[in-house]
């Protein structure tokens, strides 16, 4: 009888013992491909989400142009400019420009001319001063709003809604609104 | 690591650098068995790992010289596995994985293109399938004494199951003996 040879034999053992080395690799491959894409498919939903909040927060995005338009509308009409107080007349063009719906930017581009003049003047006291830039204070906040930048209106409406100025309480209502 | 760094490594044994290897050459191999429709993703998997132990034991004989890339290689061998495999694609019979042993009996390189004759070697096939029944006491003794090439010590040390060196000794007879009985009873 022709028996195998153990050459045979041993051959057999380690090319099946290679083949199971080999078996054990593929498997280690598809758990590692299997992590990959559970990975990326977790970070496909996590960026899915991420851009959705953003779009959710930016359509649901309050106008606050709006709200400043109704107090806008309650403040009082300007005086007619005198000509020789530009401190006065900086004042009501202010609110002229904010009734008028003038642009935003063009409004507190005359709002910072006011505060570069009152920190100059020196027709008024100090009191006086401040209770004129307080007032001021309440209309930047204004164009702010017109500009729907909230972050920089908030703080000025606090500074006012705890002042003594005439605008306080309107001031209190609008940081409640917001 | 270049195509002669694989087979230094290989001829001594690296199995790291086989785990290596199966890793570099898988997307290629399986791109090409791709175009085999009648192989079923198990099939080609089975073929690519045949491919893999064909080329090993090829690169382990005295003499071996690689006059083309390994990949080129690779897939030469592993064009007439699959034809081999094909062969016996029927819609009753299921391929028998993991029982073929190959010989590359002629090569032919004109650079890039290896034509390649393989035989099967049935002995060592039919031998493989005995192995993969013996039972896995006997296997695990079998692959650290022929594959791992651990000692008889390493054995005893690391498989925990025999006494002593002697013990190691005689259950790897028994097996080789359990072995060759079941192959004569499978031929007959």
């Amino acid at each position: 009888m022709n028996t195998i040879s153990d050459e045979k034999i041993i051959r057999a053992i380690r090319e099946e013992s290679l083949k199971d080395m080999l078996r054990e690799e593929e498997r280690r491959i598809q758990k590692r491909q299997k992590t990959i894409k559970m990975l990326v498919s977790a970070l496909a939903v996590a960026a899915v989400l991420v851009v959705g909040i953003f779009v959710l927060k930016a359509k649901h995005q309050p106008d606050y142009s709006v709200l400043a338009d109704t107090y806008i509308a309650q403040l009082e009409e300007p005086s007619v400019s005198r000509g020789d107080n530009d401190l006065a007349d900086t004042y009501f063009a202010v609110i002229t420009a904010l009734k008028g719906n003038e642009n935003p930017e063009k409004v507190l581009s005359d709002i910072e001319a006011f505060y570069s003049l009152i920190s100059v003047s020196d027709e008024l006291d100090p009191d006086e001063k401040d209770f004129y830039t307080i007032n001021m204070n309440f209309f930047e906040a204004l164009a702010h709003l017109r500009n729907n930048d909230r972050a920089k209106a908030e703080p000025l409406l606090m500074k006012v809604s705890e002042s003594q100025s005439k605008y306080a309480e309107m001031a209190k209502t609008l940081i409640f609104k917001l | 690591m270049t195509d002669k760094d694989y087979i230094t490594l290989i001829k001594s044994n690296d199995n790291k650098a086989v785990a290596k290897l199966y890793n570099g050459l898988r997307r290629p191999v399986l791109s090409f068995l791709s175009s085999y429709p009648k192989l079923s993703p198990d099939d080609r998997l089975d073929v690519f790992q045949e491919t893999l132990v064909c080329l090993v034991n090829n690169i382990q004989k005295d003499g071996f010289a690689l006059t083309c890339k390994l990949e080129t290689y690779a897939i030469a061998i592993c064009k007439n596995i699959a034809s081999n495999v094909l062969r016996k694609v029927s819609p009753v019979i299921p391929i028998d994985r993991g029982s073929e042993s190959f010989d590359v009996i002629d090569v032919v390189d004109s650079g890039d293109d290896v034509q390649l004759r393989i035989e099967k070697d049935e002995e060592t096939s039919m031998m493989r399938a005995v192995f993969r029944q013996i039972g896995d006491s006997c296997r695990l003794l079998l692959t650290a004494f022929y594959y791992d090439e651990k000692s008889y010590k390493e054995i005893v040390d690391t498989l925990g199951i025999y006494h002593n060196e002697d013990s190691a000794k005689t259950a790897k007879n028994k097996c080789i003996n359990k072995m060759r009985s079941a192959y004569e009873m499978l031929k007959c």
